[in-house]
């Protein structure tokens, strides 16, 4: 399988879940299209690409000969990301950056614990104190007041 | 135009009062500040600043969110420069050339280049809007959806033909972002579209989170030392 396939059948394979998800909504008529009119339009047109796409791209290179030696630290980023978007508002801004910044220091660039802390600590205490405290941002506090 | 130069002269008189001088001084600073953050452009942080401006009278008021906007237009290039970043969605194409200019160790120079044409953009297009807003306006009024939809078709047309890759695979990237901006609250009929129950879905997807997304995650794993051990 080359990239350029599985980049293809991938295209192919959401423009047919946009359809198939594109069900619920009213159609309409060319005069007057529906909300769904247009997703299905581009979604066809995109299976059509798609399909075009697996086609031609028979001289790309292997999708095995791709080496994932980064996977561990995009997941790590992707992790921190998804926890911060749910705990700024429950923990509050000041603890969530402080966590998010250690975990990456600390644990993804391996970094000291000294420094680790000291960089967590001085952005995010230094950062609220910016923009909530001179700034007037209204940043999340948490329950804890923290 | 003896109207619009009385307009510059009153204008003048007021932007250059050292007290209003000192407020887009500050703005552009803070505006900076908040444009190197990724994926804060200059309106979420007109919106998130706009409490430092409480208590000011309302020239200062303007000039400091005029100062931010300005600062946060120039700030999104760095953390395009320097990491490959965006800021904003205006420097999405930055990254493309100043962080080419990064690795080849010219982070100063791209940088200055940005500032310096940031500069002279930004001063000819309000020079430019000052003399042509009343002819542009009356001009717009006659822009309708046969228009608006003829000058979409031109830009896919122009993004199709001018990059660099496969004409076909740039044809489906663009209606897959087309796609993807179909989500959210249909401006015609009012219908959310695969927004599965989320509210924020309504407003659809912006092209910041999708910008800082696609350059910021595949940059972040790329940016780890290669004498590490592979993961």
């Amino acid at each position: 399988m080359t990239t350029d396939r599985l980049s293809g059948t991938v295209l192919a394979l959401f423009a047919v879940v946009v359809i198939w998800e594109s069900r619920v909504l009213p159609l309409g008529t060319f005069r007057q299209p529906g909300p769904a009119f247009v997703p299905i339009l581009l979604a066809l047109l995109l299976l059509t690409l798609g399909i075009f796409v697996v086609i031609t791209g028979g001289r790309a290179p292997l999708f095995s000969s791709i080496g994932w030696t980064e996977w561990r630290h995009a997941v790590a980023i992707l992790t921190a990301s998804i926890f911060s978007v749910f705990a700024i508002e429950r923990l509050g801004y000041r603890l969530t950056v402080l966590l998010v910044l250690g975990f990456l220091v600390k644990v993804v660039e391996k970094q000291g614990w000294v420094l680790s802390l000291a960089f967590a600590l001085s952005l995010s205490l230094g950062s609220f104190f910016l923009f909530y405290t001179i700034l007037r941002v209204p940043l999340p506090e948490g329950p804890l007041g923290f | 135009m003896t109207e619009t130069l009385h307009n510059l002269y009153v204008g003048f008189s007021v932007a250059l009062a050292p007290n209003v001088l000192l407020y887009a001084f500050v703005g552009c600073v803070i505006g900076t500040l908040v444009g190197v953050l990724p994926g804060v452009g200059p309106l979420a942080g007109i919106s998130m600043l706009l409490p430092a401006s409480f208590g000011l009278d309302a020239t200062s008021a303007i000039v400091l969110l005029a100062g931010i906007y300005y600062g946060a237009m120039y700030g999104g290039s760095t953390t395009s420069i320097l990491m490959r970043i965006p800021g904003e969605a205006a420097s999405v194409m930055t990254c493309i050339d100043g962080y080419e200019m990064t690795r080849k160790g010219r982070a100063g120079p791209a940088l200055a280049i940005a500032a310096v044409g940031s500069y002279i953009a930004g001063t000819i297009s309000v020079v430019g809007l000052m003399l042509l807003a009343p002819p542009l306006a009356s001009f717009a009024l006659r822009f309708g959806p046969p228009e608006y939809f003829a000058l979409l078709l031109l830009g896919l047309l122009v993004l199709a033909y001018m990059s660099g890759g496969s004409m076909l695979k740039s044809l489906a990237m663009a209606t897959l972002g087309l796609l993807l901006g179909m989500i959210g609250i249909d401006p015609m009929t009012g219908f959310f579209r695969f927004s599965y129950g989320l509210v924020e879905l309504g407003d659809g997807i912006g092209v910041v989170p999708v910008a800082v997304g696609l350059f910021g995650l595949s940059q972040g794993s790329r940016l780890r030392p290669r004498s590490e051990s592979p993961g």
